[in-house]
């Protein structure tokens, strides 16, 4: 088209000018891509640390069984449920990576003189790993046999109990006992979360029944996880249908579960596009007086094409398909540029540990090393608004360029 | 949910009376309610049966008291729970576990917790309750009730009182000043549980309530009923009764 | 000299011959340094913020402790009480007269109600002395802050409240172990009011007693766990800290809020950081603006700059000349810039930016919460540099333009 090779070629009849224009452009989408990838590679991670400790992306219990826990209270109500089964059935599920089962108890836990409260886990380490991140390898070999049992590092060192060390735990059982059993300390883990680390027991998911005197059906939770955990709350009643889980059984995802978390991803968010606006403004700023410019000096060419009577649609299309060129070589640009300070921010990350530690944050934690992630929900939208706005920015130096007298222009001076 | 255990107590009042009581009388019975199954020291035989919607529990077990500091509680049945044992000395608590055979201490933070899944909790073990210390009593009726002639005392909270409880009302006979049933409220006058006693049989030569019943009032269906199978009163302590190693004991 | 005057005059007059170039290159200058300004004030605000607010949650700017205390948070470490006065007057001498000295004690224990059970933080405080600072104080959302000269009454959180079903005027009991003895003392305690802070800490465990009370529970008499030093300005942190240490010797720990409070020193400096490196980039983007317009001025131009040439004005003046026009553009933009962003702040200052769309709920970070609504605090010192350093931007970016017109006067542009 005509237009299009007008508006190029225009482009470069002020080359240095142009190449400003474009780097300009470059550096704001560029930085754009930038910004957004740490943002969201910060968001994801304060909601894995938050969904990949204990709670995880969904979760499902008893109707009855949140707030209080209730030690009754389990999936199926007091008749349990074949939670092997429906375990398999929501693993089948496409976008479900990980589900694992649990059993939660309140109890004592003692070294003889020393003793305190926590909060027993029984878990499957097998099922738990790559969907909780402190069962690594190492820790679910700890728990791997019978009897062991590993602590919150806070929690230890309150007992006074090191690895190896016999630890007594008692918890009131289901049938009105005392359970009670002799478990050996086989590791200790760390959360950040000082909560977690003052009162977490974990130990092997069949030992928790014995100790609670709980059938093997019985369980109190399923813990799931999912390829990205925005889509958590989506999926959640697909998963639900597919897992024909029993009455009473509701499926929560996380930002039911941690509403502050929640609460800051939005917020986050709102900030994003805060920033990108102002980007697109000041970009905008910048296309509108590249334009002017462009416009102005070309005031004698203008009046010409007027007087020969070209349309001026046909003027304004020119102007219009330059300031398009401009953008399209300023996003190229600016995808490059982008595109290397992502390929180190996704492999490197950004090392913030001479600025903070570990950071307790919103119901999650903050590490100090952060990823960028490609955030491909904003990107296009930053570049539509920047091309949009672009053409915005460029309508009124066009729609001026269509206006100029033909008489007037063509006594203007020739700009070189 | 913390309940004042009424713990065992002395002495039995002689005359009944037909006039009004004064209130030097009615503080007189409420002592004498309260320390009914008390002593120097005792032993008593206790069968607990405890009642919940899940489950229900019979456990016997053989408790000694030293003055209000020391007690110790040996489950005798049934046999799986047979050897546990729990050691109150002083402020600090114990519980001896036969299955892990060990001995493990109840820190601060559990006190409030249940007691071998009963209703009455493990701060109820170890406080000293004296009902006319912290409660002012008030004469509420006397006269019949279902055939029998009785007391109605309300027993209020003093303003300083570490209790929870807003007052207690107890049902006594006049006969025997024995205890018919004790009702527990909080500050804003809501029932929050009640105790019942039942089956008076002569132990040691006093005539107790064997049976004490408690029951919350917001779990229906549920309580503890404590059967005393057998009482006696300042009997000889072995020595080293009530030391942690003794908890493993015979 | 004169010939510096009538340059300035000159360029004063060139820009206005280029009015719509001039207007645009201000206005892009003007409205970035006004937003940045806004961004600041709105961030240090932020921060300033959610300091005072932990500051206000029972923590202080500066705190003298028994050595060790901090780390083993030991019931028998502690401070008598008679040093108190002392060290209020080491400050008050230096300048710190409007600051707070505040003594403090700490214990866990159990409250329990005829309803229930619960693990509390006992934290003994002296009301008169506290409220003026207090956010527990503003934060009450049943009964009141103490008052009255009743001694055995506590202000509770509001998890603690609802566990125990407690409204102002009923009665727990609270256990705690007392320092000497070792042995467990109860207590009855009523409730004078019931906060909601929305830090999780707070509402979910915090039982705040009349220090006498406290001491009385614990057993520690004419002793306290912490001098809690609470400023009128976060700045003087260091200075107050340093006085003490002087006062105190090796006899007392003294800390400031980044070692009584870590996570709050890390979260901002993180937030600045982030703050620095958004507005880097946007300098950076208005700086590719500004060059952009002046290249063009430059080009437009030749001409005139031939013209000068020609008539005489050595490259020398011609630079000073447009170098000078790059700076009363400088000088237009951050005047209107600074003026407009330090209305902005002052708005957001006085009215707020209400953050509530976003915080249905509470938001609480490194132990303390997150205001739903931001004031904007923004310290003269950034005010002036941050006008500096754009001031100082747009002229050496005006270097590019004035060598230009140096040099770059050929006489066939005349034509």
């Amino acid at each position: 088209m005509i237009v299009i090779r007008l508006g190029w070629r225009n482009l470069w009849r002020n080359s240095s000018r142009s190449l400003i224009t474009i780097a300009g452009l470059a550096f704001a989408f560029g930085f754009l891509i930038f910004a957004m990838g740490f943002s969201r590679g910060f968001i994801l991670q304060l909601l894995r640390n938050g969904t990949e400790l204990m709670v995880g992306h969904i979760e499902v219990h008893d109707g009855e069984y949140l707030p209080d826990r209730v030690l009754y209270n389990t999936i199926g109500g007091h008749d349990g449920t074949d939670w092997h089964a429906m375990v398999g059935r929501i693993r089948q599920h496409p976008s479900v990576r990980h589900a694992a089962p649990r059993v939660y108890a309140f109890g004592l836990l003692s070294t003889g003189n020393r003793s305190s409260g926590g909060q027993l886990v029984g878990v499957l380490p097998e099922a738990e790993q790559g969907l909780n991140r402190l069962f690594t390898p190492d820790v679910v070999a700890a728990l791997g046999t019978g009897h062991a049992i590993a602590l919150g590092e806070r929690l230890a060192l309150d007992i006074g109990a090191n690895v190896g060390d016999e630890v007594a735990v008692i918890a009131p059982a289901a049938d009105g006992t005392q359970g009670n059993e002799l478990f050996r300390l086989t590791a200790i883990v760390h959360t950040g979360l000082p909560a977690l680390d003052r009162s977490l027991a974990l130990l092997r998911l069949g030992d928790a029944q014995a100790l609670l005197a709980l059938e093997p059906e019985r369980i109190h939770e399923i813990a799931i996880g999912v390829g990205d955990p925005m889509d958590a709350a989506a999926l959640a009643p697909d998963i639900a249908r597919l897992s024909r889980a029993p009455a009473g059984a509701v499926f929560q995802g996380w930002r039911e579960l941690l509403p502050q978390l929640s609460n800051y991803v939005d917020f986050a968010r709102a900030i994003n596009a805060f920033i990108i606006g102002l980007v697109v403004l000041f970009s905008s700023m910048g296309v509108l007086n590249t334009m002017a410019m462009a416009t102005l000096e070309r005031v004698r060419e203008f009046g010409m094409l007027n007087a020969i009577g070209m349309k001026p649609r046909l003027i304004v299309a020119s102007v219009l398909s330059e300031s398009l060129c401009l953008v399209g070589l300023g996003l190229s640009g600016g995808l490059a540029f982008g595109t290397l300070m992502m390929a180190y921010l996704t492999t490197h990350g950004l090392n913030l540990a001479w600025l903070t530690g570990e950071l307790p944050m919103f119901e999650s934690r903050l590490d100090p090393v952060v990823k960028g992630v490609w955030d491909w929900n904003t990107i296009p939208w930053a570049a539509v608004s920047l091309t949009v706005a672009t053409l915005f920015a460029a309508y009124w130096p066009s729609r001026r360029a269509t206006r100029i007298d033909p008489v007037e222009a063509l006594q203007a001076p020739v700009m070189p | 949910m913390g309940i004042a255990v009424l713990a065992l107590g002395v002495g039995r009042l002689q005359a009944m009376q037909k006039a009004p009581l004064s209130p030097d009388d009615a503080k007189r019975i409420i002592d004498h309610v309260d320390r009914l199954m008390r002593g120097d020291s005792s032993r008593a035989t206790v069968e607990m049966l405890v009642s919940t919607p899940q489950w229900k529990r019979s456990t016997r077990m053989t408790i000694w008291s030293e003055k209000t500091e020391n007690v110790l509680i040996r489950i005798e049945a049934p046999k799986k729970d047979a050897g546990t044992a729990t050691l109150r000395v002083g402020h600090n608590m114990w519980n001896y576990l036969p299955k892990i055979d060990r001995v493990v201490r109840v820190p601060a933070s559990m006190m409030m917790v249940s007691w071998m899944g009963s209703h009455f909790t493990n701060d109820d073990l170890v406080k000293e309750t004296r009902i006319i210390r912290d409660y002012n009593i008030e004469t509420a009726f006397q006269g019949a009730r279902d055939g029998t002639d009785v007391y109605e005392f309300t027993a209020t909270a003093k303003a300083d009182a570490a209790v929870v409880w807003g007052r207690i009302v107890y049902e006594v006979r006049q006969a025997d000043t024995l205890p018919v049933w004790a009702r527990f409220y909080a500050e804003d006058g809501t029932l929050k549980a009640t105790a019942t006693f039942s089956d008076y049989a002569t132990m040691d030569g006093r005539v107790v309530p064997t049976r004490l019943r408690m029951t919350p009032q917001d779990k229906p269906g549920e309580f503890t009923e404590m059967h005393y199978l057998s009482l006696a009163f300042n009997v000889a302590i072995p020595p080293n009764m009530f030391a942690l190693n003794s908890l493993r004991g015979s | 000299m004169k010939a510096l005057g009538l340059l300035c005059v000159l360029a004063w007059r060139n820009l206005w011959r280029h009015g719509h170039r001039t207007l645009l290159t201000a206005a892009t200058v003007s409205l970035g340094l006004a937003l940045l300004l806004i961004s600041l004030g709105l961030g240090s605000g932020g921060d300033r913020q959610m300091l005072d607010s932990a500051v206000q949650m029972g923590g202080a700017h500066v705190a003298v402790e028994a050595p060790g205390y901090e780390a083993t948070r030991s019931l028998d470490r502690t401070v008598p009480v008679e040093r108190i006065p002392a060290l209020a007057s080491a400050l008050a001498g230096h300048g710190f007269g409007a600051t707070a000295v505040l003594p403090r004690v700490f214990a866990s224990g159990l409250a329990s109600s005829a309803d229930g059970s619960s693990g509390v933080s006992i934290i003994g405080i002296d009301p008169v002395a506290e409220a003026p600072f207090s956010a527990i104080d503003d934060h009450i959302v049943a009964g009141t802050f103490f008052g009255g000269s009743a001694t055995n009454v506590a202000v509770v959180g509001f998890g603690v409240a609802r566990k125990l079903a407690l409204k102002p005027g009923a009665k727990f009991v609270l256990m705690a172990q007392s320092g000497g003895s070792g042995d467990i003392e109860s207590m009855l305690v009523r409730v004078a009011g019931v906060t909601r802070s929305n830090a999780e800490e707070i509402d979910q465990s915090a039982v705040f007693l009349p220090l006498a009370t406290a001491q009385a529970l614990t057993g520690l008499a004419g002793r306290v766990h912490q001098v809690a030093v609470v400023l009128d300005d976060v700045d003087g942190t260091h200075r107050a800290a340093a006085l003490l240490r002087a006062n105190t010797g090796s006899e007392f720990d003294v800390l400031t809020w980044e070692q009584l409070m870590p996570s709050q020193r890390d979260l901002l400096r993180l937030n600045f950081a982030g703050r620095i490196l958004v507005d880097l980039a946007f300098l950076l983007i208005i700086a590719f603006l500004v060059l952009n317009t002046l290249l063009m001025s430059v080009v437009e131009r030749r001409r005139e700059f031939a013209l000068l040439d020609a008539l005489g004005l050595t490259p020398v003046r011609r630079f000073v000349l447009v170098l000078l026009e790059g700076t009363w553009i400088a000088a237009l933009s951050v005047t209107i810039g600074a003026a407009a962003g330090y209305a902005g702040h002052l708005y957001f200052k006085h009215y707020g930016l209400p953050l509530r769309r976003w915080f249905s709920g509470a938001m609480s970070a490194a132990g303390s919460s997150m205001d739903p609504v931001l004031y904007s605090a923004l310290p003269t010192s950034q005010l002036v540099v941050t006008t500096a350093l754009v001031f100082l931007l747009t002229v050496v970016l005006a270097l590019f333009p004035s060598w230009k017109a140096a040099t770059d006067a050929d006489a066939r542009f005349l034509r």
